[in-house]
């Protein structure tokens, strides 16, 4: 297959939606670079473009590039904040020792970026939903609280009788707020019976978002010991226990342990009181 | 704008501003921004960059936002999406659904669909949660699957035949060439088991290279019988053998002449039709060899796939000009100058031969004054008179034919108590239509069997033949009439 052709299929396979296949098709550059040029594959695209001078078909093919290469390795929902091209995810993919490691770092890199978009409050396209189906769950916090504080610091505020909402409309939350209010104009005049029913939303929605933000488990739902600790190992915990009694299990003969059923389950019990009071005593 | 002007990363990010403009758009507070981001949405051709923001819009207040987004996102599934899509379908009307699955469906058919395995598999899954209701889109994209959707249409034709969707019958014509083959198979086979009422559906799905399958219904009822032949017809005659030929070997007129009039010449191979045809002129039933005759007429105006219309002429006018002459007189509808005859003969009522009427009535002894119509009644004095002249067929049409010329003659005068049975049957029937009307119910002809004669078991036997031959007509169960060419 020549290289355009396989520019081709690519893009072909991009646009049937057919990520498993692409995924495929990468493994291959591992097997055989010639055949599957992955690392060479933009380049190419440039050439064809140089060769048609065609804008709009090369850029058709770019973004079924794009949307192939961050389907393949699901991290689609950082292709539209992400501002670097195609060809650094190629670059970092094939540079890679192996097609897992390769995945790895792409997604290593991608959450790091992310994370710093986050950090300097670039979050307009982020999207939460996206991040979590990606796998990038753990941003998601992060991600809340970013949005969060960009909404308190839009918060409108009167000047010279005006309300200026520029700021409030160009946060995501804010946006959303506006949207249902129907408010679409940027300047309000402080009297507006509109502005005051904004404000209350503005706030309820301040402190909906702020109840919502740690929508990990909140901590007064988490079982706690006598003195206030969190159970948290209780799967470690039970290992402790069977490991303990495995070895009277082969002390005794299978007769033995047919008969002697019931004292045996207790005695599995007697340890878990003493040493969760233990514990106890300790800390 | 030429390739020196920017780097392939520049448009690359050009496109993406475009991208990011959209989704921002997407929530805006004004609506007009908003639709018009969303109409971007849906023209864009590559626009999967946006999905994960689209589906957070599934569930958007607006409704139309909602319906043009549900429709986008439907296009440009994959992977992990499809799952998500269709779980969030649920409190979407099914008119909705119906018509996402139609836009998944354009999509396939205009960008194809996945080929690996595993994410037709992720289809299958998503698309078996939804209800049968929308089972006529389901199979329509299941036939696009590949093996894995093809599959899974046979698994519910199978287990599933009795809550199959009948529209989703309709979908199978879009599988591949042998699926298609082995569904039509199956189904055949599995609906003359147990839901032989899905014939009429089944023939619709049928073609040439799967018409054959239909001969599991061909030993079932006359009507069911007839289904088939005219599903034969339809897809042209291409072979003598096979289910043809069984079908040329029906004991039952109807079905051979179902096929006849069904048979789309176009597609049909013009000596295979001739082999057939040949047969059927042949055939002693009036009604057979006069369809027959009257395609052999048309055939010399309307051309067979591998023929043309010159060839045809020659061909019939060589093997069957004494049919054509006889056909062209009464099927005055059809071109039939090229056989070089004028066809004067102007016969408006049309000839029924004498076995038609009578010829196998029982002579059981009848007095003509057992069945004398009332006075008034001028048709069946009509009737009447023309039994007893044995004149009751008209003058034939038929030109040069010698049976037809002994029919006009006279013949010498029976005696009244001799009428066979059927004719007696017919008598009784004109005379009560003319008091109730065209359609009678067959419990006062019944009643009234003993005035001409007749016992409850020879009614039955006579009303059966009349049936065959085609002179009466169950209208249902309850009502018979006469096949009145007499009649207006």
């Amino acid at each position: 297959m020549s290289d355009q052709a396989y520019l081709d299929n690519v893009c072909e396979l991009s646009r049937r939606g057919s990520m498993e296949s692409l995924v495929e098709l990468m493994k291959g550059y591992w097997i055989d670079k010639k055949d599957h040029p992955w690392h060479r594959l933009y380049k190419i695209l440039g050439k064809d473009w140089k060769k048609t001078g065609d804008a709009k078909a090369t850029s058709k093919k770019l973004m079924l590039l794009r949307e192939g290469v961050f389907g393949a390795l699901d991290i689609l929902s950082l292709s539209l904040p992400f501002d670097f091209s195609t060809e650094q995810v190629l670059q970092t993919l094939t540079r890679a020792k192996s097609w897992n490691e390769g995945r790895q770092r792409v997604r290593s890199t991608c959450a790091k970026l992310a994370s710093e978009m986050i950090s300097s409050g670039k979050v307009s396209y982020l999207v939460p939903s996206g991040l979590q189906r990606d796998g990038f769950g753990f941003i998601v916090p992060e991600l809340f609280k970013a949005l969060l504080e960009e909404f308190r610091k839009a918060e409108p505020k009167v000047k010279k009788g005006l309300v200026n909402l520029v700021r409030l409309s160009k946060s995501v939350l804010g946006r959303h707020l506006l949207r249902t209010q129907m408010i679409t104009e940027t300047k309000l005049p402080e009297d507006d019976p509109r502005f005051q029913k904004l404000l209350q939303e503005y706030q309820r929605l301040l402190v909906d978002m702020e109840l919502d933000e740690g929508l990990v488990p909140l901590q007064e739902t988490l079982q706690t010991t006598l003195n206030g600790r969190f159970v948290e190992e209780l799967a470690e915990d039970k290992d402790l226990h069977e490991g303990r009694a495995t070895p009277k299990g082969v002390q005794s003969s299978l007769t033995e342990f047919l008969e002697n059923k019931k004292p045996k389950s207790k005695k599995r019990k007697k340890p878990v009181r003493k040493k969760r009071s233990r514990k106890g005593e300790k800390s | 704008m030429t390739s020196g002007d920017m780097s392939l990363a520049d448009l690359e990010l050009k496109e993406l501003k475009e991208m990011r403009r959209i989704a921002w758009d997407l929530e805006s507070a004004s609506q007009e921004l908003m639709y018009q981001a969303a109409q971007g949405l849906s023209m864009y051709d590559v626009n999967r960059t946006l999905l994960p923001k689209a589906m957070t819009l599934l569930s958007a207040e607006d409704i139309f936002l909602q319906k043009l987004v549900i429709r986008t996102v439907g296009r440009n599934l994959f992977g992990a999406y499809i799952k998500e899509f269709f779980d969030s379908l649920v409190g979407i009307s099914p008119a909705e659904v119906a018509q996402v699955l139609m836009g998944i469906r354009e999509a396939f058919r205009e960008n194809g669909s996945p080929v690996s395995a595993s994410s037709q598999r992720l289809w299958i899954q998503a698309l078996e949660g939804l209800g049968r209701e929308h089972q006529p889109g389901i199979v329509e994209i299941m036939a696009t699957l590949g093996t894995a959707g093809f599959g899974w249409t046979k698994k519910i034709i199978k287990n599933d035949l009795e809550n199959l969707n009948i529209g989703a019958l309709a979908s199978i014509r879009e599988f591949r060439d042998n699926h298609r083959n082995a569904l039509v198979a199956l189904i055949c086979e599995e609906a003359a088991k147990s839901k032989r009422e899905l014939l009429p559906y089944i023939t619709g799905v049928v073609d040439r290279k799967n018409v054959r399958f239909l001969s599991v219904f061909l030993s079932g009822e006359w009507k069911e019988r007839k289904e088939v032949a005219c599903a034969i017809g339809r897809v042209g005659i291409y072979t003598t053998s096979g289910i043809v030929r069984q079908v040329l070997n029906d004991p039952d007129w109807r079905v051979k002449q179902a096929l006849i009039e069904s048979i789309d010449v176009r597609q049909s191979h013009f000596n295979k039709l001739l082999r057939i045809l040949e047969i059927f002129v042949a055939d002693s039933h009036k009604r057979v060899h006069g369809s027959a005759r009257r395609l052999l007429l048309r055939l010399g105006t309307e051309a067979c796939a591998n023929s043309d219309v010159m060839i045809q002429r020659d061909k019939l006018m060589k093997r069957f000009r004494d049919q054509l002459l006889k056909a062209a007189p009464s099927n005055k509808d059809v071109d039939s100058s090229w056989l070089g005859v004028e066809i004067t003969e102007d016969g408006v009522i049309p000839y029924i031969s004498p076995e038609d009427s009578q010829d196998t009535g029982d002579p059981e002894p009848v007095g003509i004054s057992d069945f004398a119509p009332p006075e008034r009644d001028l048709r069946s004095a009509l009737m009447m008179k023309m039994l007893e002249t044995k004149e009751y067929s008209a003058p034939s049409l038929e030109i040069d034919d010698s049976k037809a010329a002994s029919v006009r003659k006279p013949k010498p005068k029976r005696t009244s108590s001799k009428i066979p049975g059927p004719a007696r049957f017919l008598a009784l029937m004109d005379r009560l239509s003319a008091e109730l009307g065209k359609e009678l119910p067959l419990a006062v002809v019944r009643v009234k069997a003993p005035e001409i004669e007749m016992t409850g078991k020879e009614f039955d036997q006579v009303l059966d033949q009349l049936v065959k031959e085609g002179t009466v007509y169950m209208v249902d169960k309850e009502t018979i009439s006469r096949v009145d060419i007499l009649a207006d």
